[in-house]
């Protein structure tokens, strides 16, 4: 990727849409990092007599507590950490793994075509009951977690890249790049590969957004994370059963999750821009 | 229709007759986000019934902005008129109301745009986009409608007008469709015609048959026509008369033969000057041939049904022969799909091909790919578009010093930088600028990035396709002159590609004419220039060069400006 001249980050940063899609997920990540210091409480500490309290500043719990008497803010720290580990490590995982695909698929002329037929039928399968299966198979842990979410978006980044490599594999400098004696690994990893990776850096922000989701979806179903566990999706699927009387519990991971994944669709937006030379001009 | 009462530096006083279109001191700023910018300042001209007017200028003049504010076709929320006014057939157009324009548009105003792939829609027959036009304007419909469309289609002569009403447009060739599109434009008999660049996508020969058609239409209807173009030829053959535009300003104007003979502003004459010219000295004897082919043959197969089987197979090129000498330029000639291309890279190795092809002495069919990387260095190519040629993510010093990395040639990044240095200073570009992107150059200068590309590898042999073809007239002529410096100075071997038969001329020593792959004529650039034998070559020749106005029994009679209308 070309070096990014500071002025142009500057730039970028002072539009207030990046500013708040960066600042929040900034934030979230902060948030994770630093929860064993900033939570009042440890997250797994019950205290019966001080359950279902709602919030208050005065209380000492923040956003109220739950069935248990646990702390929903420190929970809620602690499962900012899960959500950026699962999101995180989905987007590396398969965008590294989808690029690959993607760039062969696209630039080889025999096998190309066979490989994206088979990476269309796994994008057959709904995702999360393709994820499900996975778990069920594999057992619910967060790395099980984390391999199963990446299977299942393997796919969105391997098409990203293949169409994106179908396109430039014909653009006069790519064949330049032939013509000038370059062998198809220089051609694929310097030519085609940076040009691809506007497109898949806004497809990494979706997904993170849709991993963060799927891991809610799977552990409020059951599959995803042991219920001890502090994270979002945990949080309310045990809340669930206190809708009426609780509704707090709900509320702020539900809160959390849908600020989270609109401010990835911002900063996706926003990173699209930043990532293309051409379009740097008009920041 | 209100007779001139404004005298514009177009006015003539010789001719009094209607005046369709008048333009007075007419403004366009557009307001962007660096501030406002005038793209045209204080243009004025006009067109009378049945008169051809050129407006001429290279890209960013103002020429296509000026005639798309006519019927007020410019984005209202980003341009305004700061003054002037446009009044068509004594109806003011600036300010007008939209229902007004509704009506000028299509109706009183017909436009031809530059491109017949994309004006038309690909999921409508031309019966319906032709019948569109007259359904809105004239709400003809059922039976006089497709009769009115079967007339049009005639009018512009479509073969077989009838049959081809159902047609798409991706069934018929670009000739056909830029002839809907006219049919289109002129559906409505309107008082303008508005023709923007409207051959500039066409073959030569079919470039032709197009501009004969639309003067023909013009005498046939009494329509004013506003052309709009940068080629000096097609102004030379049918313009009545012709206006300069330089940086939103018109510079001189007059009459064609007028201007053309004795061009009065410095704009005008660098752009004459700019025009290709025929080379002067001409080397007849090579000894020492750089790259034989021999019988070179690529087909593209045709694969068909659920099991891909080959069912047949494209000829691109069909058995090509040709030699190029040490230091000599051979250029070939052909229309879109003449395989020209195609043998270029085929030459090259970079499409698979069958028959000999020897390069320094080497039989590049039976080289292994790693012996052929060797001579990669040693053969080159320019591609067409600068645009697409670059890799929009990589500086010019990346670009350039590609080749030397791949060859292993020079050995730290200061010495590399210093050769890449020397490549901008050799291509006449800034040293200084090699760090920027490509699009922060324009056209020319990213050729000439593409060049030094090139000629940091120090070839023997440059391909060169179409290198000239995206360019504006005056920068085509710095390229061709760089590219004639180079070959001086390093003794180079060129391949010249091009449809354009008067930079070939300018530039080779034995031209190649192609035709559906196959070769149709060969020999030495004067021979061929100057007593072409095969009709095919003739009627390229015919439709490429100048016909001095005034001779309207030139060849086929295109120009016909004092014919009664």
């Amino acid at each position: 990727m070309p070096p990014l001249r500071r002025s142009w980050r500057l730039a970028w940063l002072s539009r207030p849409v990046n500013m708040i899609g960066f600042g929040f997920f900034f934030l979230v990540v902060a948030a994770g990092l630093l929860a064993p210091l900033i939570a009042p409480y440890d997250p797994g500490l019950i205290a019966i007599r001080e359950r279902l309290q709602p919030p208050s500043l005065s209380s000492g719990h923040l956003l109220g507590t739950d069935h248990l008497g646990r702390d929903i803010f420190s929970r809620m720290l602690y499962g900012a950490r899960v959500s950026v580990i699962v999101g995180a490590s989905v987007v590396i995982l398969s965008s590294l793994i989808g690029i690959v695909i993607g760039l062969f698929g696209g630039y080889s002329r025999r096998f190309g075509n066979l490989l994206m037929r088979i990476i269309d039928g796994v994008m057959a399968f709904p995702e999360i009951v393709f994820a499900l299966a996975l778990i069920a198979a594999l057992g619910s842990s967060l790395t099980n977690v984390i391999i199963a979410l990446t299977f299942v978006y393997i796919p969105r980044v391997a098409r990203v890249v293949h169409a994106c490599t179908l396109a430039l594999r014909n653009q006069e400098f790519v064949l330049a790049a032939e013509a000038l004696g370059g062998k198809s690994f220089r051609v694929v990893f310097r030519h085609i590969l940076p040009n691809t990776l506007g497109p898949v850096v806004v497809q990494g922000t979706f997904i993170f957004a849709y991993a963060v989701i799927s891991e809610a979806s799977l552990t409020f179903l059951g599959v995803g994370l042991p219920p001890g566990t502090a994270s979002w999706g945990v949080i309310l699927a045990e809340g669930r059963n206190y809708l009426l009387d609780a509704p707090w519990i709900t509320t702020f991971p539900g809160l959390a999750i849908f600020l989270l994944v609109l401010n990835l669709n911002i900063l996706g937006d926003g990173l699209r821009d930043l990532l293309d030379p051409r379009s740097r001009k008009l920041l | 229709m209100s007779r001139r009462l404004h005298r514009g530096p177009c006015f003539d006083p010789d001719r009094a007759t209607v005046t369709t279109l008048e333009v007075k001191d007419l403004s366009v700023r557009f307001d962007t986000e660096a501030g406002p910018l005038d793209a045209v300042r204080g243009v004025s001209f006009s067109i009378d019934k049945g008169e051809l007017l050129a407006l001429v200028g290279e890209s960013g003049s103002g020429k296509s902005v000026t005639a798309l504010s006519i019927p007020q076709l410019l984005p209202l929320a980003r341009v305004s008129h700061p003054g002037g006014s446009i009044r068509l057939g004594g109806t003011e157009m600036i300010g007008a109301p939209e229902s007004v324009l509704r009506g000028v548009r299509g109706g009183k105003v017909g436009i031809i745009f530059q491109e017949p792939m994309t004006s038309l829609n690909p999921l409508h027959t031309i019966e319906r986009q032709i019948g569109e036009t007259l359904r809105l304007h004239q709400g003809m419909s059922g039976k006089a409608l497709r009769e009115r469309v079967v007339e049009l289609l005639e009018l512009v002569q479509l073969d077989n007008a009838r049959e081809r009403m159902g047609a798409y447009p991706h069934q018929l060739s670009g000739g056909q469709r830029q002839r809907v599109m006219i049919a289109i434009a002129v559906a409505n008999e309107p008082e303008l015609l508005i023709a923007d660049e409207p051959t500039t996508a066409l073959d030569v020969t079919i470039q032709a048959e197009i501009l004969k058609l639309v003067r023909d239409l013009r005498a046939r209807l009494g329509m004013a026509v506003l052309l709009i173009t940068h080629d000096l030829t097609i102004v030379r053959r049918i313009a009545d008369r012709v206006c300069v535009m330089n940086q939103g300003e018109i510079v001189e104007a007059g009459e064609t033969s007028r201007l053309f003979a004795d061009p009065q502003h410095a704009y005008t004459k660098h752009l004459l000057a700019s025009e290709p010219k025929e080379r002067t000295e001409t080397k007849e004897d090579w000894s020492e041939p750089v790259m034989q082919a021999e019988d070179v043959v690529v087909h593209f197969p045709i694969r068909k049904g659920l099991l891909r089987r080959q069912v047949g197979a494209v000829k691109a090129v069909n058995g090509v022969s040709l030699e190029v000498h040490r230091g000599q330029t051979v250029g070939i000639v052909g229309e879109s799909g003449s395989g020209k291309s195609t043998l270029g890279l085929a030459l090259l190795q970079l499409r698979q091909s069958r028959g000999r092809v020897v390069f320094l002495g080497n039989r590049l069919n039976d080289l292994q790919s790693r012996q052929l990387h060797g001579l990669r260095r040693k053969m080159q190519i320019v591609f067409q578009d600068p645009y697409s040629s670059l890799s929009p993510r990589m500086t010019v010093r990346q670009i350039i010093s590609e080749g030397l990395e791949i060859h292993n040639i020079g050995s730290s990044g200061a010495d590399r930088r210093e050769r890449v240095a020397q490549m901008l200073r050799e291509v006449r570009l800034d040293p200084a600028m090699m760090d920027r992107y490509p699009h922060e150059f324009s056209g020319g200068q990213r050729q000439r990035i593409s060049i030094a590309r090139v000629m940091a590898l120090k070839p023997d042999f440059v391909v060169l396709d179409e290198p000239t073809s995206a360019l504006d007239l005056s920068v085509q002529a710095q390229i061709v002159e760089l590219l004639l410096d180079l070959q001086a100075r390093h003794g180079l071997s060129y391949l010249f590609i091009s449809h354009d038969l008067r930079v070939v001329r300018g530039l080779c020593d034995h031209v190649i004419v192609m035709r559906k792959g196959e070769v149709v004529e060969q020999g030495p650039a004067k021979a061929i220039f100057e007593r072409s034998e095969h009709p095919y070559t003739q009627a390229l020749m015919t439709a490429s060069f100048e016909i001095v106005p005034g001779q309207s029994d030139g060849v086929d009679g295109l120009r016909s400006g004092s014919e009664p209308y």
